[in-house]
Order: structure tokens, then C-alpha cells, then sequence
């Protein structure tokens, strides 16, 4: 339990730092004030506009209202219609560095934008990382769950969990990619519908590459995703599996922390480093954990 | 719903890096009955021009000399008239709408006299970041504490864990009480101290169980000159010589008390690795209170028994 006393330099800031273009894809539920929200999470990010290429995806009908509401020079609208097509084409077509998508009324905490630049500025091995994701409950609070364990994926525990109809999730908003992932992945990309959307997008980035994972709050989700995924995994029906007692005892071992036996998890499961944020230095650093 | 009204109060001192972010952080909760304070010590440094931005959604300011940080709350403190009282401090925030979450959890218990949101931390650039690893050589935290810490189950005290010294971490940020309980033990910190959030828990823990819940209320900015860094040995010696004196206070030393600290610094592996049969003794020993969850299907908190 020793704290050690360092004198730490003056903050980098993530602002001096080259800022990459992200596109961001906005999933516009029909409530303006969640968008608001979204939109709001976005500009407090203090991440110059030229460098934020975002598109809200509406439903049919909902566009007046939501465009004369957004004055922000810097938003594209489209339809939802043939949405998979859309969504491509627009990342296809975007200039951006780097990805993500994720529902409105989600929010990004401040300053992620910024620091996930750093960390793929800093590290060209990793394609594509998550962080922590906070539930948004009805009045606005961050509601914790779940530990930096279960937010550690590859491609086998994913689709395992997917079987299983595990609530365990990698959370969109909270995750982003590089566009380089997205033509690498091209070939494995296959949408089926829209409920599983980010299950299939997850699956065929797993295919091309590792996902690593940050203990950095990066989103909150709106409550109401909640009920959608639950609504969502029932509609999907994934045939069930049963992991045999020693895979059990292995999951609950790495779960649970429980130093030295959690160890055959990661090693059987090739687990990646995390990323973690170091203070002193005011960056991120991979942490074989 | 009802809400409370709540008393926060900022105690400034040439804190003008930080704190605008966090007066930001209470005021743009919008929260409708909140009673906001803030103590200035005669900062030089604009922390004044700062602070007579937002002067129209301060309660109440308070410019002049003082003795530090203790006497500079109990200034602010005993104008305070709130139901509810926490401070914060310049380089501290709070988490968004999360006094929403702190009037509901009072309102809905009104056995809970005071409570701790989910431990969390800021980085210098106001990053939100779940796990103290302040540097990549040097462990803030043992391992297995920083490796599982969004377990709700590391941030629970009662008084026998306490005084068996494990008070690392609560948080002070995300601690909010009674204003009931305030007066009851004192209705002021003790001034001179740098430990003093430390000393008020010893005496908040002769009168009331603390109750922690799984919500981000407030976050502890870690930019290196902090006074519990700074001034690292002295906050240590004086959090020691407090639990010491709790602990004789609270606790006949005998045979029973031993054994029984004894049992749960042996039983605790077993709670922390979630070990099945096994991992409640050492709740049960320690009379650890139960949580407060957010039950997102009833859309409100409720108590969660281990």
C-alpha cells in the first residue's frame, strides 16, 4: 500500500496533440432532446469541429424537426432506410481516422475523444479499443456496473457470450475503430439485421483484428438501451450453449481476480494487454495484465 | 419527487486552474434546491473574477483571510441551511445530475445518515478514469484492489473495518450526509488538520453506518499537487493517530474484538475472490451494511443484501 510522491510536469493536454478526424454515426431514436444530448457530449469535447465528421441516421419522417434544431454546420442527416448500405458508404466516404457509432442519448464523458486520438496515435498495433461504459439512469446519473474483467473480449469469448445470451456487452460509443479495420474487415462484414447490428460489426472486426480494452470512462448509455437489449437478445435467438465445469471454473476464476488461477483464462483465450491511463505521465500505457 | 435542499461548499485558495471546471460541475446539474457556497481565502491568482462569473448562481460568497482549509469550511459550513451538506474541492468535480441521485437515495432512506457514491478519479486534463494507477512503476493500490475496483464491494465500511484501518478510499468528493448527523457530532471539522475528512468519518462512524451505492457521484482529480500528496507523510501520520483513537474509543481490546478482527483479515480473500459459502463471513464479521443499487427496471434504488 505505499503512495510514492512525485512531482508531475505540467499537463500536455490532449488539445496540443495532432487531432485526427473521427466519424461519429448518430442512431436518432425520435426524441430531440436525447440527440441534444448527444450532440451536446460531442461539442463539450473540445475537439475542434473540422476533425468531427458526424451523421445522424433518422428514421423516415423525423428529419425537419431534428435538422432546423441542429444548427451545427458539421452534421449530416440520412435516412435509415437500407441502412447497412448507408452506413458503409458514409464511412467509406468520410475522410476520417477513426470510428464510431452509437445510439442518441448516449454521451460521451469528457475529453474521450480526445485521449482515444492519443492511444491510437501511440499505439499503431491496436485497430480498435473499448472502455468503460457507464447505464444513464431516467434523471441523468452514471450508474457503475460490471468490472474491467468482463469488458475483456476476443473473438471466441464474444461469440461464446452471444450463445450463452450473456449480458455481457461491448458497448457501442465506447468503442472505436480505425477506418483501416473497417476495409480490413470488409470481407467479413455481413449485417443480418438491424437488432443484431453491433453484434455483426463486432464479429467481423474480431475477425481482423484484437480488441483491446481501457480502463478509461469513455460513454454513458441511455437507460432505455437497456430495455432494447433485452428486448433485442430475446428477438435474436442464438441456439444455446453450455460450457463444460472446467471452462466454468476458469471464467470464475478470471472474473473473480483471483491471482495465479485466473491465468489460465487469459493464456487459454491469447487475452491482449489493457490499456491503462498512467497520472503521472498523462497517457495511456499497454499493461499485461 | 421531492428534493431536498443541499449544501455544498467550496473552500478556494488560489485554486484558479480547476475551478471553474468545478463550479461548472455543481452548477450546471441544474439541481432546484441546491445552496451553493464558496469560501475564498484571499486568492491572488483570478480566482475571484472565476468565481463573480457564476455569482448569480451562488448562494452565498465569502472573501477573507483565514487559517486553512478547516476553518474556511466551518465558515462556510455553518451558513449553510441545507438538509443534505458535502464539500468539494477547487480541483475536484462532481458527476453529472448526480445530486439527483443523492436527494433520492435520502429521500428514499431515511435510515441512511450518510452516504458514498462509487469511488472515481480525474486526471489532470479532466479524464474520468475507473482505477487509481497514478504511474506505470508505481502501484497506488495493491494489485488486486486496482484490478477489480468497480466491484462495489471494495468501497464498504462499517466502524469494525474502519478501525481495522482499511479507510483508504472514501472518497470525500463523493461523500454526502445529514444535516441531522452533522449536528450530532460536532457541526464542524477540526481545523489545523490536513487529515480532517478523515477525523469527521471517525466521528460520523460513532453515530451512523455508511452506506455506499453504485452511482458516479463525485471525482478525486489526481494532478500531483494535491496537499495529501505534497504533504504525503503528514496526512498519513495524522489518518493513523485518528484510527488509533477511534479504535480504542469504539473497541474493548479484548479477546472477542481480537478474534474477531483476527477471523475477517483471514476471511477476507474470500469476499474479495467471491469464493461461494465462503465469501460472506467476512461481511457478517464486520457488519458491513448492506448497498445501495440503482434498479434500472423499477427505475429507483433499493438495498442490496449480500
Amino acid at each position: 500500500m505505499a503512495i510514492e510522491h512525485h512531482e508531475m510536469g505540467e499537463p500536455r493536454g490532449e488539445g496540443v496533440r495532432h487531432q485526427s478526424t473521427f466519424f461519429i454515426g448518430i442512431i436518432y431514436d425520435g426524441v430531440l432532446d436525447n440527440l441534444r444530448k448527444t450532440i451536446n457530449s460531442i461539442t463539450r469535447q473540445n475537439y475542434s469541429s473540422p476533425q468531427l465528421d458526424l451523421k445522424v441516421f433518422y428514421e423516415e419522417g423525423q428529419l425537419p424537426s431534428v435538422k432546423t434544431d441542429m444548427a451545427l454546420q458539421y452534421i449530416a442527416f440520412e435516412s435509415q432506410n437500407d441502412f447497412f448500405q448507408k452506413f458503409a458508404n458514409s464511412i467509406e466516404s468520410s475522410k476520417a481516422e477513426y470510428c464510431t457509432v452509437f445510439n442518441s442519448g448516449d454521451c460521451f464523458f469528457d475529453h474521450s475523444i480526445g485521449m482515444v486520438n492519443r492511444v491510437f496515435e501511440d499505439y499503431p498495433v491496436i485497430d480498435w479499443l473499448t472502455g468503460i461504459q457507464t447505464l444513464k439512469s431516467a434523471n441523468g446519473f452514471n450508474v457503475i456496473f460490471g468490472s474491467l474483467a468482463t469488458r475483456r473480449w476476443n473473438y471466441g469469448i464474444f461469440e461464446r457470450n452471444l450463445y450463452k445470451n450473456s449480458s455481457r456487452y461491448i458497448p457501442p460509443g465506447s468503442t472505436f475503430w480505425r477506418k483501416s479495420l473497417w476495409k480490413k474487415a470488409g470481407d467479413q462484414l455481413y449485417f443480418v439485421s438491424a437488432k443484431s447490428f453491433y453484434d455483426d460489426l463486432w464479429l467481423g472486426f474480431f475477425k481482423a483484428a484484437e480488441l483491446y480494452t481501457s480502463n478509461i470512462y469513455f460513454s454513458s448509455t441511455w437507460n432505455y438501451e437497456v430495455k432494447k437489449m433485452k428486448e433485442s437478445s430475446k428477438s435474436i435467438q442464438y441456439p444455446l450453449i453450455e460450457d463444460g465445469f472446467l471452462a466454468k471454473a476458469q471464467e470464475f476464476f478470471f472474473l473473480n481476480n483471483i491471482p495465479y488461477l485466473r491465468l489460465f483464462y487469459k493464456r487459454k483465450n491469447k487475452l491482449v494487454p489493457v490499456i491503462r491511463y498512467d497520472h503521472k505521465l498523462q497517457s495511456c500505457f499497454l499493461n499485461d495484465y | 419527487m421531492q428534493f431536498p435542499k443541499i449544501s455544498i461548499v467550496t473552500v478556494s485558495l488560489n485554486g484558479a486552474r480547476y475551478l471553474e471546471e468545478c463550479i461548472c460541475s455543481i452548477l450546471e446539474q441544474d439541481y432546484p434546491a441546491l445552496e451553493y457556497i464558496i469560501v475564498d481565502g484571499g486568492s491572488t491568482d483570478g480566482s475571484m473574477d472565476i468565481i463573480r462569473k457564476y455569482a448569480d448562481k451562488i448562494s452565498l460568497v465569502i472573501s477573507e483571510p483565514d487559517k486553512g482549509p478547516g476553518e474556511a469550511l466551518n465558515k462556510g459550513f455553518a451558513k449553510a441551511t441545507g438538509d443534505i451538506m458535502g464539500w468539494l474541492n477547487t480541483d475536484d468535480r462532481l458527476h453529472p445530475k448526480s445530486l439527483f441521485a443523492v436527494a433520492e437515495i435520502f429521500n428514499s432512506f431515511q435510515n441512511v445518515d450518510w452516504m458514498m457514491g462509487f469511488p472515481s478519479w480525474f486526471s489532470a486534463t479532466g479524464l474520468c478514469v475507473n482505477e487509481i494507477y497514478y504511474n506505470r512503476d508505481k502501484l497506488y493500490y495493491s494489485p488486486s484492489y486496482i484490478n477489480d475496483n468497480l466491484h462495489l464491494k471494495f468501497a464498504r465500511w462499517s466502524k469494525w473495518r474502519f478501525a481495522m484501518g482499511d479507510f483508504s478510499a472514501i472518497q470525500q468528493e463523493s461523500v454526502f450526509w445529514r444535516k441531522s448527523l452533522w449536528d450530532k457530532t460536532g457541526g464542524c471539522v477540526k481545523e489545523g488538520l490536513i487529515a480532517y475528512d478523515l477525523e469527521l468519518w471517525t466521528r460520523f462512524f460513532e453515530h451512523a453506518q455508511l452506506y455506499t451505492c453504485n452511482v458516479l457521484v463525485g471525482g478525486f482529480r489526481i494532478h500531483g499537487n494535491q496537499i495529501s500528496f505534497n504533504q504525503h507523510q503528514r496526512y498519513t501520520n495524522e489518518s493513523r493517530t485518528f484510527i488509533n483513537t477511534f479504535r480504542e474509543k469504539m473497541f474493548d481490546h479484548n479477546f472477542e474484538y481480537r478474534l474477531r478482527i483476527n477471523l475477517a483479515r483471514a476471511a477476507k480473500p474470500f469476499y474479495y475472490y467471491n469464493i461461494p459459502g465462503l465469501k460472506n463471513i467476512y461481511p457478517r464479521l464486520l457488519n458491513l451494511p448492506p448497498y445501495i443499487i440503482y434498479d434500472f427496471m423499477e427505475g429507483k434504488f433499493a438495498i442490496a443484501q449480500d
